[in-house]
C-alpha cells in the first residue's frame, strides 16, 4: 500500500458516497417532498444536493492526484471502446455534469416536475453506471484477487451505505426548522422511515463486513494455490479487517441506540451521536477499502 | 497477413550473466529500478520416489524476459490514453506525449514489462530497438548476449526456424494475451511440468 493506493481509496470512496448520496437524495424526494407533501424538507434536500456536487467534485480533483502526468489527462477519455478506465472517467464526468444540470433546473425551477423528476433518474442511472464502471476497472484477468463478483458487490454495498448516512447526516445537520414546525402526521412518518432506514444500513454494515471476509477467503485460497510470495495468509493485514470489524460494529451499536432513543426525544438532539455514527462507519468502510488494495496481487511473472 | 515481431530465446543455454539486461539498460538510458529486460532465476523441485528411495528431482533455470509485443496484448486494449498502441510491424510501442501515468498498463500484464519512470511520470516500455530495427541492425540485448540465447525476427519465419514453445512456468498461460515469443525451454523442464518452480531473485526484477 502505496500514497497511489491511499489516493485511489479516497477516490472511490467519495464517488461512491455521491453517487448513493444522489440516489437517496431522489428516493427522499420521490418519497417525503411528492408522496407525502413534506415541503419542510426541501431546504435540507437543496443542501444535500449541493453537498453532493461538492463531493463529485472533490473526487474529481483527487484523481488528478494519481496519475503520474496530470497534462495528458485530457486523453483519457480516447479508449473508450475497449478500457473501462475510460469509461469509468466518462461516467464520472456525466455524473457530474447531469448533477450539476439537475442542480440549476432545481433551484430556478426551469422545468416542470416530471422532467425534473426524470433528470433525476437519468442520473441515478448514470451512477449506477460509474460505479459499474469501477468495478469492472479492477475486475482484471491479471489479478485474480479482484477478479471476482465481490468487487462489484463490495463497490455496490459501499455506495448505498455511505449514500445513506451522508445523507442522513447532511439532512439532520439542518433539522431543527423541521422538527420545530414538522406536523404529527409527517412527524410519524420520518419516523417509520428512519426504522426502515436503520434497518437497510444493518444489513449493508453487515454485507461490507461479510464481503471483506470472503474477499480474503479468497485470497488466501490463491495464496495456496499460486504461492504468493513476501506474504502469509493475512499476517500483514488482518489488522485492518480487525479494526474495521469494531468500528463498524460499534457504528452500528450507537446507531440503533440513537435511532431508538430519538423515536421519543426527537432526531436534533441526538445529531452529535449520528455524526459519530458516519464517522466511525465511514472509517469502518475506508479501511474496507485498504483491505480491497492490499490483496492486490498481480499474477504471472 | 500483419507483420510480427518477436523474441526467440533459449532457456536451455542461458547462464543468467545479465548481459542483455545490462546492454537493454545502456541503450535506452534507463533510470535506477526500470528494467525493460529482466533476468528471472527459477528453481523448484521435489523429492520424488523411486523405487524405495526417495530421490530429489530438482531445476533451476533462468528466464529472459521482456516486453512479448503480444498478439493481444491487454496493455493496449486497457490505456485509457491510447499511449499504448500496436504498430504496423506488430510491436507495442508507447507514445510518451500521450501517457498520463495512471499505471492501468502496470496492472493489465501479466510480464511486468510496462515500468513506472517516477522522474518523467509515465510508463516506458521495451521498444523492440525500433530505431536499431529501421538501421537494419539487431535489438541491442540480442547483439550484446554472450551465449547467442537471444535472437529475434517475424514471429512466422522464427516459428520455422526454432522449435519451442510458449507455456513455460512460472510465466502466464499463452492463451491471456497470445505473447509474440519463442522459449526453447531448460532440459531438465521437459517432462516435469508437475514440478512447483519459483522465481527467486523477485528483488532484482
Amino acid at each position: 500500500m502505496d500514497f497511489a493506493d491511499l489516493i485511489l481509496v479516497a477516490f472511490t470512496i467519495l464517488a461512491q458516497m455521491s453517487v448513493g448520496a444522489f440516489i437517496i437524495y431522489n428516493t427522499m424526494q420521490t418519497v417525503f417532498v411528492k408522496k407525502y407533501g413534506m415541503e419542510l424538507l426541501k431546504i435540507s434536500l437543496d443542501k444535500l444536493l449541493f453537498s453532493i456536487i461538492i463531493l463529485i467534485a472533490i473526487s474529481i480533483v483527487i484523481s488528478f492526484f494519481h496519475l503520474g502526468n496530470p497534462f495528458n489527462a485530457i486523453y483519457v477519455l480516447n479508449n473508450l471502446s475497449t478500457s473501462w478506465l475510460s469509461r469509468e472517467i466518462l461516467f464520472l464526468l456525466l455524473f457530474f455534469c447531469s448533477v450539476g444540470i439537475f442542480s440549476l433546473l432545481n433551484r430556478n425551477n426551469l422545468v416542470n416536475r416530471l422532467v425534473l423528476s426524470f433528470i433525476a433518474w437519468i442520473t441515478a442511472v448514470i451512477g449506477i453506471l460509474l460505479i459499474f464502471s469501477m468495478s469492472r476497472v479492477y475486475m482484471l484477468l491479471t489479478i485474480p484477487t479482484w477478479e471476482t463478483l465481490l468487487t462489484p458487490l463490495s463497490f455496490f454495498v459501499t455506495t448505498i451505505l455511505l449514500g445513506f448516512l451522508f445523507s442522513f447526516g447532511i439532512v439532520l445537520s439542518f433539522k431543527q426548522e423541521i422538527e420545530d414546525n414538522i406536523s404529527t402526521y409527517h412527524g410519524t412518518i420520518f419516523k417509520k422511515y428512519s426504522k426502515y432506514s436503520a434497518v437497510i444500513i444493518s444489513m449493508l454494515v453487515i454485507s461490507g463486513v461479510v464481503l471483506n471476509f470472503m474477499q480474503s477467503y479468497k485470497f488466501i485460497l490463491l495464496q495456496k494455490y499460486l504461492e504468493f510470495e513476501n506474504v502469509s495468509f493475512l499476517g500483514g493485514i488482518s489488522w485492518i479487517l480487525q479494526i474495521r470489524i469494531v468500528l463498524a460494529f460499534s457504528g452500528l451499536g450507537l446507531m440503533i441506540y440513537t435511532i431508538n432513543k430519538s423515536m421519543t426525544k426527537g432526531f436534533y438532539s441526538s445529531k452529535g451521536k449520528m455524526y459519530m455514527v458516519f464517522i466511525l462507519i465511514f472509517l469502518s468502510e475506508v479501511l474496507g477499502r485498504i483491505f480491497f488494495y492490499s490483496i492486490y496481487h498481480r499474477g504471472g511473472i | 497477413m500483419k507483420k510480427q515481431y518477436a523474441f526467440y530465446f533459449d532457456s536451455n543455454n542461458c547462464s543468467g550473466c545479465k548481459t542483455c539486461q545490462v546492454a537493454c539498460k545502456d541503450k535506452n538510458n534507463l533510470p535506477v529500478g526500470v528494467l525493460w529486460r529482466r533476468i528471472y532465476e527459477v528453481n523448484g523441485g521435489d523429492w520424488i520416489r523411486s523405487e524405495n528411495t526417495l530421490v530429489p528431482q530438482l531445476v533451476a533455470y533462468n528466464i529472459s524476459m521482456s516486453c512479448n509485443h503480444c498478439e493481444d496484448p491487454i496493455c493496449v486494449k486497457n490505456c485509457p490514453t491510447t499511449a499504448l498502441y500496436k504498430n504496423k510491424d506488430g510491436l507495442v510501442l508507447i507514445d510518451e506525449n500521450k501517457c498520463a501515468g495512471c499505471r492501468y498498463c502496470e496492472w493489465s500484464c501479466p510480464y511486468g514489462s510496462p515500468q513506472y519512470d517516477e522522474e518523467k511520470g509515465i510508463m516506458t516500455k521495451c521498444d523492440f530497438c525500433y530505431d536499431y530495427l529501421k538501421d537494419g541492425k539487431s535489438p541491442a540485448c540480442v547483439d550484446a548476449c554472450p551465449m547467442r540465447v537471444l535472437d529475434f525476427g517475424e514471429f512466422k519465419e522464427l516459428q520455422k526456424k526454432y522449435s519451442g514453445i510458449r507455456d513455460i512456468n512460472p510465466l502466464p498461460s499463452s492463451q491471456v494475451t497470445n505473447p509474440a515469443i519463442i522459449i526453447k525451454p531448460h532440459r531438465n523442464v521437459t517432462g516435469m511440468k508437475d514440478i512447483k518452480v519459483k522465481v527467486v531473485n523477485k528483488e532484482e526484477v
